[in-house]
C-alpha cells in the first residue's frame, strides 16, 4: 500500500473515496466510508477533490423537463397501487371539483338562508302578541298611577295633575281593549 | 482533547478558488486513459452505472471491470493532482 506524502492517505482509500465519488460502492462500504470520512479529515479533502474535479462533467447534462408521467410511474414503482383505484381515488381534479362544490353548495346555502325574513307561525306569533300585549296592558295597568305620574308633572302632589291625568286616561279606556291601544 | 484540533475539513477561501480553476482538469484527464476506460468513469459517474452494468455493458466479467476502473481512478487521481 503506498502511502503519498502530502496527504497521509493510502491509495486503496484514494481509490475507495473516488468509488464513493463516482456511486459506485453498495450500500454497506458506502455507509461504513460515510462514518469514516466524517471522522477522518484526510479523507475528506480526499473526496472533496473528487467531487471538486467531477463537478465539472455535470455540465454535460443539459437541463430537461422531465415526462409528465414520470412522477406517477416513480409512485407506482416505489409504493405500487391498485390499479382499478388509482384512477379516480387519487384523482386531484375530482377532490378539488367536490371540495369546490361542497363548500359553493354551503355558501349559497348560507347566505340563502341569512337573506330569508324570519318566517313565522302566525297561529304562534298571535299567541304571543296577545300574551305580550296583554302583559304589557296589565303592567301599564298597575303601573300608570305610579310611573306616569311623576314623569308627566313636575308637582306629583299636585291636584289639578292627577285630575287632568285620570281624566285623559278616562278618555282613553272607550275602546273594547283598551290595553292595546298603548302598545 | 486531540479532536478539538482537528482542522475543519471545509474549504477555506483560497482553496476553493483553486480548486473551481482546476475545475476543468478532469477532461484532460479522462482524455489522457484508454478511451472505453474513460467511457467507464464517465458512465458511472453521469449515468449511475454499478460495477455490474458497466460489465454488462463492455462485455467484461465483473472482476474486470472493477480493476480496469479502479486502475483508470488511481491513473485519473495521478493526473488530476499532478
Amino acid at each position: 500500500m503506498s502511502r503519498d506524502g502530502d496527504s497521509g492517505t493510502s491509495e486503496s482509500d484514494r481509490v475507495l473515496v473516488a468509488e464513493y465519488a463516482l456511486g459506485l460502492l453498495d450500500a454497506a462500504e458506502h455507509a461504513a466510508l460515510a462514518r469514516r470520512l466524517a471522522a477522518e479529515p484526510g479523507l475528506a479533502a480526499e473526496l472533496r477533490l473528487w467531487q471538486v474535479r467531477l463537478s465539472s462533467l455535470d455540465d454535460e447534462f443539459a437541463e430537461a423537463k422531465p415526462p409528465a408521467g414520470a412522477w406517477p410511474e416513480i409512485d407506482r414503482r416505489l409504493f405500487g397501487s391498485p390499479p382499478g383505484l388509482v384512477g379516480w381515488w387519487n384523482s386531484l381534479p375530482l377532490w378539488r371539483a367536490l371540495a369546490a362544490t361542497g363548500l359553493s353548495v354551503a355558501l349559497v346555502a348560507m347566505v340563502f338562508n341569512l337573506l330569508q325574513p324570519p318566517r313565522l307561525d302566525p297561529r304562534a306569533f298571535a299567541d304571543q302578541l296577545v300574551a305580550t300585549l296583554n302583559e304589557q296592558a296589565r303592567m301599564s295597568a298597575s303601573s300608570r298611577s305610579s310611573i306616569r305620574q311623576p314623569a308627566a308633572s313636575g308637582s306629583p302632589g299636585s291636584p289639578a295633575r292627577r285630575h287632568r291625568t285620570r281624566t285623559s286616561n278616562c278618555g282613553r279606556s272607550r275602546g273594547r281593549l283598551p290595553p292595546f291601544r298603548w302598545a | 482533547m486531540r479532536r478539538a484540533k482537528i482542522a475543519d475539513a471545509a474549504p477555506t477561501p483560497e482553496q476553493a478558488s483553486i480548486e473551481r480553476s482546476e475545475r476543468g482538469r478532469i477532461e484532460g484527464c479522462l482524455g489522457a486513459l484508454e478511451p472505453d476506460k474513460a467511457d467507464c468513469v464517465r458512465g458511472a459517474y453521469l449515468d449511475g452505472f454499478s460495477y455490474e452494468e458497466l460489465a454488462l455493458r463492455h462485455k467484461v466479467p465483473l472482476n474486470t471491470m472493477r480493476t480496469w476502473l479502479r486502475r483508470s481512478l488511481i491513473k485519473l487521481r495521478e493526473c488530476l493532482s499532478a
